[in-house]
Order: structure tokens, then C-alpha cells, then sequence
């Protein structure tokens, strides 16, 4: 009798062995790692904090876009380490990209004697094109130090003989230019001079000057331009060569000024970038995905493109606006017809989109009840395929 | 409580103290098959009230008032046994050992006929019968249909989870093919084959015998058995006097109490059983709120030797909560209410509002006559009727019952607000139309049927039966709108009668028809039984028509209002063969095919009243081999089947100048084979142990290619379907099944008992039509899960009484799995829309015996 006791609490005990599992616990598991958990999609500025205490960088910018690529996850991780997969970070931050100024300067006035050194000048004692400048401060400058801007007065010809001042800066070996103002210009923002009183003045003025000098141009967004301007000002480096440091000169600085679209600002050797994150199940990746939801206009383009082909799903669509996902259904759509239909809108709403642009499409579908589900696409080889 | 069972204790003795002994009898029953005592047998003086029971090793002393006699010795799931005693000059006498037959085998043979129940080592079929004791001690809060899930090749599922919504899968087959019989009647929904649980609550309380006929069946009228027959035989004359008062109660509230009172058969040839019990609280998922009543009646007069009658009324007025919305896994992962999440019902001015619920009430009524013509010949009839009124409710207009919707949900997933719904709908102004409501679809019915059976003995081995089978149905399908949810009216426009019908609570809106299916049966078997053979050998043939008639889709005039009788016939033959090799061993083999008409959903489709005429029979073909082991103590079955369906009735629509066109998908069939197998081993008197094991292999047999639609030009509306299903499994039941069990008596009144119900390869449940593009993955695989249940019986002297308590924990483990799924999207896990099974849920119910 006692043995059977025995037996049945083994066959008990064996039994809760067997069973003691959850049968769903791995799928669980599974899910909670897929989970896709707090989500957003939002527009970052790199803080000075970010590059300095985060990243413990020396400078509040960085060296090359692919530093920024590299290091801005580690901020967004910081930051937002609560964001999961799905976010999108539009993320603004500093690229440096110097724009040489002078260390030293010539000031020059192109004279007769130089024109008629150069057989191609010597008629007519001006410039008529501008390698000829060039040839002419190669051959009047030939070991001029690094960083040295030549202040240059020239006559240049382009329908009428025009006297020019203009900036030269030696960089690396290289000429270059560097925009000055005419005395006309000059008179044009408000100098009695050919020169500006005050530094203030100049920075305040120029970017005025430049708006109203490319108004009919189109200028890019981040746009360097260098400008020279002249101040009158004490003769601390003796440029005039008349022995005297107290007495005063015309002096030219070089200033950079960077355009946003609308108007210029000095540039102080950083470029204001934007990169896109996404996060890709946790980890923060440069990503150029575009999310976009379906309009009603573009099921309907789904339900006409796609009639002949799948007549029972393209009629079911067009009517109920919800792609039917049930597998079981005769109004299927599968995966790879999902990806097909996607496909015909994104070539309809961006036919252009370059090569690998990706996208997260947002599509009504029915599955049981109505809910959404977002497919992603991206454009290989010219067409939209699933990621 | 002292007093009360003093007080019981002397109303007891003044019936016995009555008596003037003349000698006291003794003896031992012993269930005949095992020869294991039975305790709780009724024994009972003929013609009188004198009566004991038999105590824990099966034995009884009662004390007789005349010299000679007979006892009456009755066990319910038992044939009662007389046995004539003579005291004369005895004090005591002792009659041994009284044998009891068990199961059908015992049953009145007029009855086993009529009823279609398959005999032991001697019907050709595979089947699995359950006690009426495993029912009363084990089932507890289960679905009825649970108490099967022991026996190889069956799949139980409670579905939603709502009380009476569970589902009986045989062999991969769903409840539309699974054929059962209450008394011998079929009780299949006839427009859609469905059997609904619900109707039959309380029905437990009187089940004599249960049997589970896998494949062919031994039924011989035509029946939807292609997975197998489910026999449920109701008790009548064969009950002992006395009755019984129970209650249960469980988690979650539930609560049942109830009685059951018989008179047994009484010297006048009377006899009646009545039975009532009440049934409320909840089931294991949220909102699923139970109010039920069940009721059952049988009188019967046996008139003389040749005639008995028999009437029998029973049903269960129930209104159930339900769920009916499937969730993604993630869904019950994230919802606080984990497992029990249930979308599907709210709170309205502080009241519980299921807004997805049923309600039904289908009384169930027959009488039957058994008419002994001579020795070799007897004719069994029942007439019955049955009356379904009822439907379920859900929602309509607007929907604002998205399971994420928070406009209407305090979170995700959360019980409904209907009081914002109720505003919406009041902002709108007194005169504006419901924007949601909530209507419920009511399907009522009235069925009438007939069923005769002649039994002949042609010859000294050759038994011949035959008979007929009527029944009369009409269904009438509409939409009631059952709350209007603080708006005064609705305007519905489905009328063509009624153009702008301003519908008020109570009305009958959107659709209101009727179907009408009539069947005509006949049939005829003949059975050869010589010393070690049985054969059997039957054929049936029936004819199903259809009807259908529109009151809102057509004006009055319109020939198309009622259809013209659509009519299907369809035959059956099958036989079998049971070789006794000896006293323990015995072998046998069926072989049938047979045809069964299309559903009418698939005459009538898209409810309208244009016949599709080309709708096919669809076919099966099934053939079986068995062995069964007999002993003391090991009993086996061993059964390998084949099952093929052939053109399973499936349609598809396509649209064309906003005209719909229809056409059959033939040739979808589907294979189904397996081996199962059932064990029982009693090593010692107080241990049975039970197993089971069922590999199924059942999968669809062809692709389908080229299905055409046309339209009534025979031009081509769209481009041909093709259909891959070759190899797919089938879906929505397990494929694997196993089953251990023990059965302990630990003490001489305390049997415990634990079972163990393992379940793999399940698949998720799919429409293999869908399945259009080829290359597509089988559909998801749910886990596999064991479930453990534990129970225990103490039986008690209760004041004279017998008494006893039944607890059952079920699911002990709280192990989490998924009992049913509808694959999605790539079909995996993610996507699947599921039902996860009940977690661990109790039951503990006393009963006392009189």
C-alpha cells in the first residue's frame, strides 16, 4: 500500500516536473524584447554639454560628418535612454570646417609698370581676366608666407575699366579670393570713405552689403563667403612703408560670413548640421527614413492599380480602406503584396526618391479588429522593397 | 448543527424503525467487470420504501419484513439487477456477491438500439464511455464536453471562455462534424451543424452514459460523424428511488445548487426523475457572467410487458457574457487583467453591460414508446419538438469599441465606458438617430422530428433493423435592437417594406428571414452475431431541402421572396466486422462512406435568395482497425484510422459591375489518419491507473487550381484562383494529444485523483481558401502545454445520509497556454489572434444523497 502512495506522489511529482514550464513563456519573452516601448519622433540640438561633458570633446563641435555620425548616438543614448525602437531623432549639431583668415597683410596697388610686365596686360593697363591676377601674384608674390592676405587695387575690365579692391589670401600655396568693396560700394553703404570706421561697423554692415550684392543669385543654405574690408586705422605694422607705427593707414581684414537661407551671419568656423536617427531596436543609427501614413486617395490608387491583379483584395481594400491581413481570408494581402502596393504610392508621391531612401509607411489594415501596422521600404536598385 | 443532524438522524430512523423484521439479508456488490466493490448502491425492497445502501467495500445488511422477496439493486451508470430472497427460517441469509453490469452493455438492449450505443468487444467502432460517476465527481465548473478531453482524439476548447460557449473537436474535425445525439436524437444545429453547450447545461446532472463513437459511429440514422458521435444518455426508469440536493461553488462566484428527485419505478409502472438546478457568478475570464437555470423531467409508464412510454423535457434558460474578440498574445501581455482580458463588455450606470452576450433558451421535448411486438421483434419511437428562442447580442453603428480606443476605455484593453457612449449619443439632440447601439441577432428556431426504428430477428444470428428519420425545421434570423444606448430611435433603411423604419428597442431591424430545412431519412442494418463474430452492415439514404424565405429584402410581390425547395441527396453504407479472438482479445474493422448536403449558408450565400444550385454533397470516406485487451485488472484499445473528405463545401465571391458572382470550390479535401490508443490498469483494488495517446496526421491532401468565377453569361469575371493547400496541416485542434491519469483510494471514504492532459502540434485555425499564393509557411504552431487537474471525493455519513464533497482544482499549475488561435500575418506568434485556456480554477460541491 505504502509503495503505491510512493508511486502516485513520483507519478505527481513527475507530472508537475513535465508541466512546470509556461508554454507561452517564450513567446512572451520574445515579445518584451520586441517590444516596441516608448517612442518618439523629435528634433535635437546638440548642447555644448553634449559635446563637452557627454562626449568629452575639447570643442563644442565636430571634426567630419562621420565623427558626428559616430559619436551623436552616445548623446541620444544619454539623454533618452528610455527611447525605443521606432524613434526618429532629427538631430542638429556643429561640424567645424575652418575658413582661413589673414595672419599678415600686403597692401598693393597693381601699377603701371606691373600691367606692362605681362604682354597680355601691357595695351591696355588693366585685367581682363582673372588669371591674369593670378600670373601677376605669382610673379610679384612668389614666397609670400602662409596666411598672407594681399589687399589688392587693380583695374579690371568687363565692358567698362573698373578699379577693384579685392583680397588675395595665400593658403596652402593657393590664391584665394576673397570679396572687397569698391570705393562705389563703399559710398553705397553709407561711408564717405572707401573704408569702414569700426570693426562694428563693418560686421554690421556687410551682411547687408552681401544680401543686397547676390539678390539676384541663388545662394545655398550654409554658404561661406570671405569678404575683405578696409578700416582706417592706426599703422601699428608700418603697412605703408613710411617708417612711422603711429601714424594711420588703410588697413584690410579678412571677415567670413555663412548664409541660412535668408540672411548672412559671421562665421565662426562651425557649419550647423542635421543628421536623422532612428532607433533600430535600441541601438540609435544614421537613418534617412521618411515616415508616412496612407491617405484615403492613396488606397484608392492601391484599389485601381491593382484590380486586375488581385481582384478580390484590391476590390476588398477599395472598399473597406483597410487591407485585410488575416491569412485565412480570400482578401489577403501578404507581405509581399503589401510591399507591392506601398511601393506604387511611393512612386507616385516621390518618383525621384534617391537611391536607399528608406521609408516607414503607416497603413490601416485588419487583422481581426482595425489597427495599424507600419511596413518599411527602401528603394534598391530603383525599386521599393522591404527592409 | 449537532441538533439538526440528530434531528435528520431521527426523521431517518422513524422510516426505517417503521419496519417488523422478518431476517436480514447481506451481500457484497461488485461492479461485474472489474469485480471492485460499489459503494452507494441503492438496494430496495420491492414495492416498498425499505431500502440501504451499500457501504465503502460494496456491502449491505438489510433487514427484510416478509419471508421472500426481491431486492431491487441499482446503480446509476448501472443495470439495475432483482434478486429474489427467501429468509424462511434464516436470521440471516447471505446472497455473496451481486454482480452489476456497467456501462452500455448493461443498458436495456431496446434502449442500446435506439439509442445508437456501441457495445463493448462487440460493435465494430472505436469508442470511449464515461461513467456517470467520473461526471458527477470530476466535471466541477468544466464545460460538459471537457469531461471527453481523457479520451484519445478529442480537442476541447471553452472558445471565448463565456459559460456553455466550449467547442468538441474530433480528430481534427470541428463541432460541425462531430455528430451529437441526446436519447438517440440528433440535436446538430440543422442550418449550420453547430452544437451549442449552452442548451445543455444541466444536462450533466442526469447523464447516465456518455459515449464517444470516434469515426463511422454505430448510429444508424444519417449523421454529421465524420470526426465521430457524442452519445448522451439521459437517466429514466432505471434510476433507484431517492434523489439528491447539491451545491458547488467555485472561484470567481461561481455558484450551482440544485436537486434531483426520483420515484423509481413504481408497482403502478410509473416512473419520474425531475432535476433542477440554478447556475450564476462567473467563469474564469473577466465579464463572463453566468445566469443560468436548467431543468429535466422524465415520466415514463410502462404499460405492460410489451409497451413503455417515455417522456422526457429538459432545457436551460441561460443569458451568458462572452468573449468574442480574440486578442494578439502582446495584448494579454501588456492588459493588466493578463489572461482574463476580455474586451468585450462594460459598465453602464455602474452595471456590468456585456455587450457581446448570448441568451437562449431551447426546450427539448420528446416522448418515446417502445413497443415489444413479439420475441423476435420490437419497434422503438420518439417523437419530439423543440422550440429555440434567443441570439446573441453585439454592437452596431458607429463603433467605438476598439480594444485600444481610449475615447472609450479608461486604458487599452479596459472594461468599456458606456456612460461616454450614452452621451454621444444624447449630445446628438432628440432628434437625431442612434450613432451606436447595441441589437443582438436572434435565431430562433422550431424543429419537429420522428425517428422509428423496427428490430427483427431474421434469423437465430442475423438481426435485422430498420426505420425512418422526419425532421421539420424552420429558423427564423433576424436583428433585434436590444439598447439604443440614451438615443430615442434608429432609422434603418434594410427594409424594402420600410424605407426610413424608425426602429425603437425591441424592434427587428437590419435582416428578418427564414430557412426552412426538412429531412427525410431512411435506413436499414442488418447485424450477424455467431460465437466469436459480429458483423454489422448499413445503409442510409436522406434527403435535406432547403428554403429560404426574405421579409426585408423583397416586397410581398416578388417572386424572388421565397425560394423554391433546394433539395440534396446524399447516401451512406458502411459495415464492420468484431472478431472475438478469445475471452480478453478481440479485433475489429469498419469501412464507410457516405455523402452529407452542403449547409444552407452555402445554397443561399451572402444571405440572399439566389440558389446557388451547383452546391455539391460533400463525401467522406472512412475505414478503421481496432484491437481491445480485456482483463481483471489491464484493459486496452488500440485503433488506427483513415479519414478522407472530399469536396468540403467552400465558396468564393468576386464583384463585377456591382453585381456579386459565386462560384463552388470543389476538390478541397483534406486527409485525416492517426493511431490512438486507451489503457486502463488496475495493479491493486484502491489504484486505477489511465492513459491515453492520440498522433493524428491530418492535413490537407491537394492544391486547388483554376477556380473560375462566371458570371450568367459563362464570361469570365476575373482571373482564376489558385488554391495551395497541398500538405497543409489542418488547423484548430491538436494533432498530438496524451493523457495520464490515477485514481486513489486512499482512505476507505477518500478517493483522490489527478490527471494529466498534454497537448502538441495544434495548429492556428485558418480558411485553407485564403491560402491563394503558393509558398506560403504552415500556420503557426502554438506551444504545446500540459494541464494538471487534481480531485479528491470524501464520502460521509451526513445524519443518516450519504453524503459526499467533490473538489477539483483544475489547471493546478496555473500553467499558461493558448487553447485556441486564428493565424495572421506571416503566420507567426506575433500576429496570431488567440484565446488563452483558463488558469488555475476550483471547484468544491457537497451532495447528499436520499
Amino acid at each position: 500500500m505504502k509503495k503505491f502512495n510512493y508511486l502516485l506522489t513520483a507519478i505527481t511529482i513527475g507530472a508537475m516536473s513535465i508541466v512546470g514550464c509556461d508554454p507561452v513563456e517564450d513567446i512572451n519573452d520574445q515579445l518584451e524584447a520586441n517590444e516596441a516601448g516608448i517612442f518618439d519622433v523629435f528634433d535635437y540640438t546638440l548642447t555644448e554639454d553634449d559635446y563637452k561633458e557627454t562626449l568629452e570633446l575639447d570643442y563644442a563641435n565636430f571634426n567630419t560628418v562621420d565623427d558626428a555620425k559616430a559619436l551623436i548616438p552616445t548623446v541620444l543614448n544619454t539623454n533618452f535612454p528610455v527611447l525605443g525602437d521606432a524613434s526618429l531623432a532629427n538631430v542638429s549639431y556643429d561640424l567645424y570646417a575652418p575658413v582661413s583668415t589673414e595672419s599678415s597683410l600686403i597692401v598693393y596697388t597693381v601699377s603701371t609698370a606691373d600691367y606692362d610686365a605681362n604682354p597680355d596686360t601691357a595695351q591696355y593697363n588693366n585685367f581682363d581676366d582673372e588669371e591674369q591676377i593670378y600670373t601677376f601674384l605669382d610673379s610679384k608674390f612668389p614666397n609670400v608666407a602662409n596666411r598672407t592676405l594681399v589687399s589688392l587695387t587693380y583695374v579690371f575690365y568687363n565692358g567698362s575699366a573698373q578699379t577693384l579692391n579685392n583680397g588675395f589670401l595665400r593658403v596652402n600655396g593657393e590664391w584665394q579670393f576673397v570679396l572687397g568693396l569698391t570705393s562705389a560700394e563703399y559710398t553705397a553703404v553709407g561711408q564717405g570713405f572707401a573704408n569702414f570706421n569700426t570693426e562694428d561697423e563693418a560686421l554690421r554692415k556687410l551682411p547687408i552689403f552681401l544680401l543686397d550684392k547676390f539678390k539676384y543669385e541663388e545662394i545655398a543654405v550654409n554658404t561661406v563667403k570671405s569678404t575683405m574690408y578696409k578700416l582706417y586705422t592706426t599703422d601699428v605694422d608700418d603697412i605703408d612703408g613710411d617708417g612711422s607705427k603711429t601714424d594711420r593707414a588703410t588697413y584690410s581684414y579678412i571677415v567670413n560670413f555663412i548664409y541660412d537661407g535668408s540672411s548672412w551671419s559671421e562665421y565662426n568656423n562651425t557649419l550647423r548640421m542635421t543628421l536623422q536617427f532612428g532607433n533600430d531596436s535600441g541601438v540609435w543609427v544614421p537613418d534617412n527614413t521618411i515616415a508616412y501614413s496612407f491617405t484615403q486617395g492613396d488606397i484608392a490608387l492601391v484599389s485601381s492599380t491593382l484590380l486586375a491583379k488581385y481582384p478580390g483584395p484590391a476590390d476588398n481594400v477599395g472598399f473597406f480602406k483597410s487591407f485585410d491581413r488575416r491569412s485565412g481570408s480570400s482578401n489577403y494581402w501578404s507581405d509581399d503584396m503589401m510591399i507591392e502596393a506601398i511601393g506604387i504610392v511611393l512612386d507616385s508621391i516621390n518618383p525621384n526618391a534617391e537611391e536607399d531612401q528608406k521609408y516607414a509607411v503607416t497603413v490601416v489594415i485588419y487583422n481581426g479588429s482595425t489597427t495599424n501596422e507600419t511596413f518599411f521600404l527602401i528603394k534598391t536598385d530603383g525599386a521599393w522593397v522591404a527592409q | 448543527m449537532k441538533k439538526i443532524t440528530s434531528l435528520l438522524a431521527l426523521v431517518f430512523l422513524l422510516f426505517t424503525a417503521a419496519m417488523q423484521a422478518q431476517g436480514t439479508i447481506r451481500g457484497t456488490v461488485v461492479d461485474g467487470e472489474n469485480n471492485t466493490p460499489l459503494p452507494g448502491v441503492n438496494v430496495v425492497v420491492n414495492g416498498t420504501t425499505n431500502g440501504v445502501t451499500t457501504d465503502f467495500d460494496g456491502l449491505f445488511e438489510i433487514q427484510v419484513a416478509k419471508n421472500t422477496g426481491a431486492l431491487r439493486v441499482s446503480y446509476v451508470g448501472f443495470a439495475p439487477l432483482t434478486v429474489n430472497f427467501d429468509v424462511t427460517g434464516k436470521k440471516v441469509v447471505d446472497l455473496g456477491t451481486i454482480n452489476l453490469k456497467m456501462d452500455s452493455d448493461a443498458l436495456d438492449e431496446v434502449i442500446v438500439k435506439a439509442y445508437s450505443l456501441a457495445i463493448d468487444r462487440k460493435t465494430p467502432v472505436a469508442v470511449s464511455t464515461i461513467k456517470a460517476e467520473t461526471i458527477e465527481n470530476e466535471l466541477g465548473s468544466q464545460e460538459f464536453p471537457e469531461i471527453l478531453k481523457t479520451t484519445p482524439g478529442v480537442y476541447v476548447t471553452r472558445g471565448g471562455g463565456g459559460f456553455g460557449d466550449a467547442e468538441l473537436r474530433i480528430r481534427g474535425f470541428n463541432s460541425q462534424n462531430v455528430a451529437v445525439m441526446i436519447n438517440g436524437i440528433p440535436v446538430n444545429d440543422m442550418e449550420n451543424g453547430n452544437v451549442y453547450w449552452s442548451n445543455w447545461a444541466g444536462l450533466a446532472d442526469v447523464t447516465s452514459s456518455m459515449q464517444v463513437q470516434r469515426g463511422l459511429g454505430a448510429a444508424m440514422i444519417g449523421l454529421p460523424s465524420i470526426g465521430g458521435t457524442v452519445n448522451i444518455v439521459t437517466k429514466s426508469t432505471d434510476i433507484a428511488a431517492g434523489g439528491n440536493v447539491m451545491m458547488t461553488t467555485g472561484n470567481d462566484g461561481y455558484t450551482k445548487y440544485g436537486f434531483t428527485i426520483s420515484t423509481g419505478l413504481l408497482d403502478s409502472g410509473w416512473a419520474a426523475t425531475a432535476s433542477l438546478s440554478r447556475t450564476t457568478g462567473e467563469q474564469f475570464v473577466d465579464g463572463t457572467t453566468i445566469d443560468a437555470y436548467s431543468y429535466f423531467l422524465n415520466v415514463a409508464k410502462k404499460i405492460n410487458e410489451n409497451h413503455e412510454l417515455s417522456f422526457t423535457a429538459f432545457g436551460a434558460p441561460q443569458r451568458h457574457g462572452q468573449r468574442q474578440n480574440r486578442l494578439l498574445i502582446d495584448d494579454y501581455r501588456v492588459s493588466d487583467r493578463g489572461i482574463r482580458t476580455n474586451t468585450d463588455y462594460g459598465y453602464k450606470n455602474g452595471q456590468i453591460l456585456n455587450h457581446e452576450d448570448n441568451f437562449y433558451h431551447k426546450p427539448q421535448m420528446s416522448l418515446n414508446h417502445y413497443w415489444t411486438i413479439n420475441e423476435i421483434s420490437s419497434l422503438t419511437t420518439s417523437v419530439y419538438a423543440s422550440y429555440g428562442t434567443g441570439g446573441g447580442g453585439g454592437t452596431a453603428g458607429l463603433n467605438k469599441f476598439g480594444k485600444y480606443d481610449t475615447n472609450y476605455r479608461d486604458e487599452p484593453f479596459a472594461p468599456v465606458n458606456f456612460d461616454q457612449i450614452v452621451a454621444e449619443n444624447k449630445a446628438l439632440g432628440a432628434a437625431a438617430s442612434a450613432e451606436t447601439f447595441l441589437r443582438a441577432s436572434i435565431n430562433n428556431h422550431q424543429w419537429y422530428g420522428a425517428l422509428s426504428t423496427y428490430n427483427t430477428e431474421l434469423s437465430e444470428y442475423i438481426d435485422l433493423s430498420a426505420g425512418v428519420d422526419i425532421r421539420f425545421y424552420k429558423g427564423d434570423h433576424s436583428t433585434e435592437l436590444t439598447d439604443l444606448l440614451g438615443a430615442s430611435f434608429y432609422i434603418d433603411n434594410n427594409d424594402v417594406n420600410n424605407p426610413n423604419k424608425v426602429v425603437k428597442e425591441g424592434d427587428t431591424y437590419n435582416y428578418n428571414d427564414s430557412g426552412y430545412t426538412n429531412w427525410g431519412g431512411l435506413f436499414a442494418q442488418a447485424e450477424y452475431n455467431k460465437d466469436k463474430i459480429s458483423a454489422v452492415l448499413s445503409v442510409a439514404g436522406n434527403n435535406t431541402s432547403y428554403k429560404r424565405e426574405d421579409y426585408f429584402k423583397y416586397t410581398p410581390e416578388d417572386p424572388l421572396r421565397e425560394t423554391d425547395w433546394v433539395n440534396f441527396t446524399a447516401f451512406s453504407t458502411k459495415g464492420g466486422l468484431n472478431y472475438r479472438l478469445d475471452s480478453k482479445n478481440n479485433v475489429f474493422a469498419n469501412i464507410g462512406y457516405f455523402e452529407r448536403a452542403p449547409f444552407s449558408d452555402a445554397v443561399f450565400i451572402n444571405n440572399t435568395n439566389i440558389t446557388n444550385e451547383n452546391a455539391e454533397n460533400q463525401k467522406i470516406f472512412s475505414a478503421e482497425l481496432g484491437y481491445g485487451f480485456r482483463s481483471d485488472k489491464f484493459r486496452a484499445d488500440l485503433n488506427v484510422y483513415r479519414t478522407k473528405w472530399m469536396d468540403r463545401t467552400y465558396t468564393i465571391s468576386r464583384t463585377a459591375d456591382n453585381i456579386q458572382y459565386t462560384a463552388n470550390i470543389l476538390g478541397v479535401d483534406a486527409l485525416h489518419q492517426g493511431i490512438e490508443l486507451e489503457l486502463s490498469y488496475r495493479p491493486i483494488e484502491t489504484l486505477t491507473l489511465t492513459g491515453m495517446a492520440s498522433l493524428g496526421d491530418w492535413q490537407w491532401d491537394n492544391d486547388v487550381k483554376n477556380v473560375q468565377v462566371f458570371d450568367d453569361q459563362q464570361n469570365a469575371i476575373g482571373d482564376p484562383i489558385d488554391i495551395f493547400i497541398d500538405g497543409v496541416k489542418v488547423g484548430n485542434s491538436a494533432q498530438t494529444t496524451f493523457a495520464i491519469g490515477a485514481d486513489y483510494e486512499v482512505l476507505e471514504t477518500t478517493t483522490l485523483r489527478a490527471s494529466f492532459n498534454y497537448a502538441a502540434d495544434y495548429f492556428a485555425d485558418y480558411n485553407p481558401t485564403g491560402r491563394t499564393t503558393s509558398n506560403l509557411p504552415q500556420t503557426w504552431e502554438m506551444p504545446d502545454y500540459g494541464l494538471l487537474d487534481l480531485g479528491l471525493t470524501h464520502r460521509f455519513n451526513f445524519g443518516g445520509f450519504n453524503a459526499q464533497i467533490n473538489a477539483n482544482v483544475f489547471n493546478v499549475l496555473d500553467t499558461e497556454y493558448i487553447s485556441d488561435a486564428q493565424d495572421g500575418s506571416g503566420s507567426v506568434a506575433s500576429t496570431a489572434l488567440v484565446y488563452f485556456g483558463a488558469g488555475r480554477t476550483y471547484t468544491v460541491g457537497a451532495k447528499i444523497n436520499f
